[in-house]
């Protein structure tokens, strides 16, 4: 037998599920099943190239096949892709952009604790807030693509309280560390039970939680136990501003970390168009 | 039969499947052609993500072992795998009951 059609197929199975953090099990898996079913046509009396064909035939054709592995528990596609791919580079960004409202916010934004405060530079501070949230949201949003859950109830919630926060952000950013316990809290479970190859793309944004915590220091060190100087407006800066530089700092890093993991993945061409030389008609 | 008409249903005939005890991949398969005479024909390589999802949901535990140099991996139903399977096929009897009565047509008796 010039050609081991075994090996050849599971070599393109392999190629197409490199994505996988399991593929060599997988591989293993299909492997063994192939092979014992190709013996057992062998010992029947079958030409062992023949029983080869007729098992890859019963098997499945190869797009098929690593279309059905591609598929999580959702039903969804959970493959990277040429979307989850563009939603890291919106992390990258993500990243940069809270730490741009990090300085911002120092720098005048929100308090006058280090440089004199002023509406304009408020608006600042509100419209690099309102960017940052967005493209949080984008990252999200790419992230549950890449573990197929973007259209479950629970993936649509979350993106809809991402929206709603980019656009409050505008209106009443100096309540970003309330306003961002929602979309921490959303993003928690929304990643709940990821699928394990996935796992490493979307690990770090449960980082995002970080803002429940930022929300309760808020409340805690400027309400109930006040700490620090008190402005113009009874507020005391520093119990706010410390939590939000801190929610900011985390969420630049977590954000920044899952987009060059999404943005470094190979989106999968799963080629299920029927016309590999694997397909059963062609066996 | 057609996978469509199969779909809904896989887990559980899976779940029957293994439910007389630890099995392989292939044997999983081939046991549910063999117990269906053959109705059941799947693309054979569709059935493996229903056994990775049902062991991601912890319905299933697999074990690898080494067969003929090949590595091998076995799924056996766990405990709460055991409970899922009972329930599923109560309310699988239950269901094909009903719908035998309502197929079956009105039962006249005699006055």
């Amino acid at each position: 037998m010039d050609r081991d059609l075994i090996q050849e197929y599971v070599t393109a199975l392999r190629d197409r599920l490199g994505w996988r953090a399991d593929v060599d099990d997988v591989a293993d898996e299909v492997a063994d099943h192939l092979h014992e079913h190709a013996d057992r046509l062998v010992r029947g009396g079958l030409d062992p190239r023949e029983a080869q064909r007729r098992t890859l035939a019963c098997f499945g054709d190869l797009g098929l096949v690593a279309r059905t592995f591609a598929e999580a528990s959702s039903g969804d596609l959970a493959v990277p892709t040429r979307t989850t791919r563009l939603a890291g580079v919106a992390g990258i960004a993500a990243g940069g952009a809270w730490l741009g409202a990090a300085v911002a916010a120092i720098g005048g934004g929100a308090t006058d604790l280090v440089r004199p405060w002023s509406p304009a530079t408020y608006q600042i501070w509100s419209v690099v807030l309102a960017v940052a949230t967005a493209l949080t949201t984008l990252t999200v949003a790419g992230a549950l693509v890449r573990i197929g859950r973007l259209r479950t109830a629970v993936g649509r919630v979350t993106v809809g309280v991402g929206v709603l926060l980019s656009l409050a952000m505008t209106v009443v950013g100096y309540a970003v560390t309330y306003l961002s316990v929602p979309l921490g809290l959303a993003v928690l479970v929304a990643l709940r039970g990821r699928p394990a190859e996935a796992r490493a793309m979307v690990r770090s944004l449960r980082g995002l939680a970080v803002w429940v915590v930022g929300g309760a220091a808020v409340v805690l060190f400027d309400e109930i136990v006040p700490i620090g100087p008190v402005d113009s407006y009874g507020d005391h800066p520093v119990a706010w501003l410390v939590p939000f530089l801190a929610c900011a700092l985390v969420s630049a890093s977590v954000l920044a970390v899952a987009g060059v993991r999404m943005r470094a993945e190979r989106a999968v061409d799963l080629g299920d168009d029927g016309s590999t030389p694997f397909s059963p008609a062609a066996a | 039969m057609r996978g469509e008409s199969l779909k809904g249903h896989l887990d559980l005939l899976v779940l029957a499947v293994l439910a007389e005890g630890p099995l392989h991949g292939y044997a999983v398969i081939d046991a549910l052609r063999e117990r269906s005479d053959a109705a059941f024909d799947l693309p054979e390589g569709t059935v493996y993500p229903v056994l990775h999802r049902l062991e991601r949901a912890g319905v299933l535990a697999s074990d690898w072992q080494t067969y003929h140099g090949r590595r091998r991996r076995t799924y056996r139903l766990t405990r709460q795998g055991r409970g899922v399977f009972e329930a599923e096929r109560a309310a699988w009897n239950a269901f094909a009951t009903a719908v035998t009565r309502v197929l079956r047509g009105p039962q006249w008796t005699a006055i």
